[in-house]
């Protein structure tokens, strides 16, 4: 699906002349609840406990409270994400991960939507109790402008292609709502959040940030989960790019191995991943020029890509930054048909 | 499974005798050399297969793998499988691409096949003919 009258032109290369801004769709822009808004959505009995739990932001940052920082002029559409939604996890009692996760809705749909027609919310979940999870899920899609659902790790050890959490994927797929997971590697997330064990360093973080994406990814594909729901769509998040190719080799060579341990899935890896799955861009690599596009050329092509800026903030990746280490060609659909394919208009 | 390696001689124009069909037992892979190719004799039901010993993929000895039926399943019923006995699969012992034994195709790569030969039944006795591939029916 192609937006119609889509302007969108890549920014010069060399940074010297001015054009036309780009128009684009920005796939994140975080948000987060300061704390009296989260005290205040959470509710008195729910919200004593956050104390002890370390939750509070301690210093306003960008992004802090709906209204900050709006999303540049430029941004057609822009996909809203609660920031911090990977500590989520680290909650170790599954009925207040539930009761943040359906505040931080509440917020979204009382504070952050209402300011613009262009902004697009994100249902953040708790992965502890899936069948809750589907029930929020379910109430929240009803919001015209929710359009999508955001998982970040996993509360429960497995993922998030394990049966376990299959009330989330089919609430996603019955409601047509993409499913995001976010890498899930923020410091205090705990566990499962990198393959070889839990990082201490914030260089660690950021550098196995797409470990658990490829969990995730390989655990939905032998899982059959596409198979099962064919109109789903998963984003995949906070990783980068580059990896995908990688693993899709290895997938898809292995798969034709070992099939018969997995009859229930009928396509090739790779195939379902270039109809099922995107990556968002942000945080992108700094490859050498024009490398970053053959690996992703090799995993499928511009169509896996949705641009993300993820701002607010001074790690927030302009669309030009974007736009000048990729195609040209690549342009529309990476900053502007992609994202509208979708979440839709 | 059994599988031994044996020099067949000529018997024909790329003509074999592999050995008397009573001595193959249901579930048997036999490897024997014909002429200059290996080929794979599999005894299942009262069918015989005949195969090349070479796997498309990376070139491994495919028929010392294993032989069972097809494993499918519902589409999206995790967990569930289904055995189709009806269609006898090889797996390569190399990566374990399968293959299936009476058309040669691969079942998850439909560019790949190996090659299958014609196998008959005369007088008790199991004769491959190499000069022919056995015609595809799937």
């Amino acid at each position: 699906m192609k937006a119609e009258g889509a302007q969108v032109r890549a920014e010069p290369r060399n940074g010297s002349e001015t054009r036309a801004p780009v128009a684009y769709i920005d796939s994140i822009w975080y948000a987060r609840m300061t704390s009296p808004e989260l005290e205040s959505y959470l509710g008195p009995e729910w919200a004593s406990l956050l104390p002890e739990l370390n939750l509070r932001p301690t210093e306003p940052s960008p992004g802090d409270t709906a209204g900050e920082l709006s999303p540049p002029a430029e941004a057609e559409q822009v996909v809203v994400w609660p920031r911090d939604a990977a500590a989520l996890t680290s909650i170790r009692n599954p009925y207040l991960a539930a009761e943040l996760a359906r505040a931080a809705n509440e917020w979204m749909v009382e504070q952050v939507l209402p300011r613009e027609s262009r902004l697009l919310g994100s249902i953040l979940v708790a992965t502890h109790l899936p069948q809750l999870a589907a029930e929020e899920i379910r109430q929240r899609a009803q919001h015209r402008q929710m359009r999508q659902v955001v998982v970040a790790s996993n509360a429960l050890g497995r993922t998030l292609g394990h049966p376990v959490y299959r009330p989330i994927v089919e609430a996603c797929a019955e409601t047509a709502l993409p499913l995001a997971v976010e890498s899930g590697t923020v410091l205090d997330a705990g566990r499962e959040a990198t393959a070889g064990g839990s990082v201490g360093t914030d260089l660690e973080r950021r550098v196995l940030a797409s470990e658990s994406l490829m969990t995730h990814l390989l655990g939905l594909v032998s899982n059959g989960v596409f198979e099962s729901f064919p109109d789903l769509r998963v984003v995949l998040s906070g990783g980068g790019i580059a990896w995908l190719a990688s693993v899709l080799w290895r997938l898809d060579v292995n798969f034709k191995g070992v099939h018969r341990e997995i009859p229930w899935v009928t396509s090739t890896p790779s195939e379902t991943v270039a109809e099922h799955v995107r990556l968002t861009t942000f945080p992108i690599e700094e490859a050498p020029p024009g490398e970053l596009a053959k690996l992703v050329e090799f995993a499928g092509g511009p169509q896996l890509l949705v641009y993300g800026s993820g701002g607010p903030g001074d790690d927030a990746e302009p669309v030009a930054r974007i736009l000048a280490v990729l195609p040209e060609e690549w342009a529309e659909p990476v900053v502007h048909g992609n994202a509208r394919a979708l979440y839709g208009d | 499974m059994e599988t031994r390696e044996v020099d067949l001689s000529e018997v024909g124009p790329a003509r074999y005798d592999v050995g008397a069909a009573d001595g193959f037992r249901d579930g048997e892979m036999r490897v024997v050399r014909a002429g200059r190719i290996e080929v794979g004799v599999a005894r299942l039901g009262r069918t015989f297969y005949a195969l090349h010993n070479r796997c498309p993929h990376a070139g491994g000895p495919l028929c010392l793998g294993r032989l069972a039926p097809h494993v499918k399943a519902p589409i999206g019923a995790a967990g569930t499988i289904d055995l189709d006995r009806m269609r006898p699969v090889i797996s390569c012992p190399w990566h374990g691409w399968e293959y299936d034994v009476a058309t040669g195709r691969a079942l998850m790569d439909p560019k790949l096949r190996v090659r299958t030969y014609p196998v008959v039944v005369e007088e008790g006795r199991v004769y491959v003919d190499t000069s022919r591939h056995r015609q595809a029916d799937g």
